[in-house]
């Protein structure tokens, strides 16, 4: 950006710092040389008078501003939630995205004996990085839900002994949501995300590979 | 613990906490900054969907990068910081350096507002002015969010923007004079 420099200038140094005198940050000491040098200079304080109208005006500008979605708090607390519960995914979040996808799938999962929670912390993870991967960030899940983005649907069965915790981190990582249920034979209509069919089937191999948590995953049919 | 134990904790020592892993010290902070830090980005980027994906890789920036907080500068300026450069990087990987959107608005804005200037009621002055400052560059409309809205002072704009403190006097200067020429355009000179 060029500053036109042959437009009108402050015409006083003083004029300059108006905007600072008037959001309070000013020095002590260049307050006290504003105040002195407004006490006798009209065109300055015709200047001020201005910024402080502008003040408001902008004030309820930014007030009347859009908010962002309530999609964006979950988003972010939902992945700080999972590394600050995932010891040493602090330092290790960068790097393993890196790693061959399979060869990362396989090493998730080989353990059969890990505890369950940490594998539905994992498995979580893993729903973040494929869904990195696949390049359907919260972009993609913002659009899916106003612009019928690419999702898939599917009928999922909790098992009972699966805690809120173990669904909704499972839930959270691979960015789905809960649309219906639970019906009468308690399945949950759930919504992820994803961009083709692999994308999709990507999510329902993760969802079954959680046996601890998940009974049964079907498409639903449209 | 959750985020109300730190309601009244003082954003350096939020920021502590969170260096130390303290999950609900964050929530607390990013209750205090998401909105701010979301609306800062979207002065910088004019799409609000990849404004919010700005703010996810923002504030998980600051939750991994607590530690790096040195306490001479503000927690805010530190965190519009980040913000600002993750901003940049978006617009650099979408191609998106360039105002056009804001153009594009102002010359779509009405001139229908014809309305004697003392019956145009304060909601309209709002979005007068909202349509005025849409037609202002980033860069204007970045220093008028930082000083008016942030209230930072010219020295923590010069350090965020990595600009001298001179440039940061002229751009206000300029960014007010622009937007005092605009709201005439529009005819609300008279209440400017
Ligand atoms: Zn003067």
């Amino acid at each position: 950006m060029v500053e036109p420099d042959t437009l009108d200038q402050p015409i006083h140094p003083e004029g300059a710092l108006l905007p600072w005198y008037l959001n309070g940050t000013l020095r002590e000491d260049e307050r006290r040389q504003v105040d002195q040098h407004l006490s006798s200079c009209a065109a300055c304080r015709a200047e001020l008078d201005e910024l402080a109208q502008l003040n408001v005006q902008l004030h309820e500008v930014y007030a009347a501003q859009s908010e962002p979605s309530s999609r964006l708090q979950r988003a972010v607390l939902g992945q700080v939630a999972l590394e600050a519960s995932t010891k040493g995914a602090k330092s290790a979040s960068g790097p393993q995205r890196l790693k061959g996808l399979d060869e990362w799938f396989r090493s998730l999962f080989a353990p059969r004996w890990a505890p369950a929670l940490v594998v539905t912390l994992l498995v979580a993870q893993l729903g973040l990085l494929l869904w990195s991967m696949t390049r359907p960030t919260l972009l993609d899940q913002v659009t899916t839900r106003g612009l019928g983005a690419p999702t898939v649907r599917l009928r999922v069965v909790f098992q009972e002994t699966a805690s809120e915790r173990q669904i909704r981190s499972l839930v959270q990582g691979l960015r789905g949501r809960i649309v219906d249920g639970p019906t009468s034979d308690g399945a949950y209509i759930m919504e992820f995300p994803a961009g083709d069919q692999a994308a999709a089937q990507k999510k329902v191999d993760v969802l079954r590979s959680q046996r601890e948590s998940v009974r049964t995953v079907e498409p639903v049919t449209q | 613990m959750d985020a109300t134990h730190w309601q009244d904790v003082s954003d350096p020592d939020l920021l502590a906490a969170v260096a130390a892993s303290d999950a609900a010290a964050f929530e607390r902070l990013y209750q205090l900054y998401e909105k701010r830090v979301y609306q800062y980005v979207c002065t910088l980027i004019y799409d609000p969907t990849l404004a919010e994906e700005v703010v996810v890789d923002a504030m998980t920036a600051v939750w991994r990068g607590a530690g790096s907080f040195s306490r001479s500068s503000r927690v805010s300026t530190w965190i519009f910081g980040i913000a600002r450069h993750k901003a940049f990087d978006a617009l650099r990987r979408t191609g998106r350096h360039h105002n056009d959107v804001a153009l594009d608005e102002a010359l779509e804005m009405p001139h229908a507002q014809e309305s004697p200037a003392e019956s145009v009621n304060r909601k309209q002055v709002t979005s007068l002015t909202q349509q005025a400052l849409k037609t202002l560059s980033r860069e204007h409309q970045e220093v008028l969010r930082l000083v008016f809205y942030e209230e930072l002072s010219y020295e923590e704009i010069a350090e965020l923007l990595s600009i001298p403190t001179n440039t940061v006097k002229t751009r206000v200067y300029y960014a007010k004079q622009r937007l005092k020429h605009q709201l005439k355009q529009f005819g609300q000179g008279e209440r400017v």
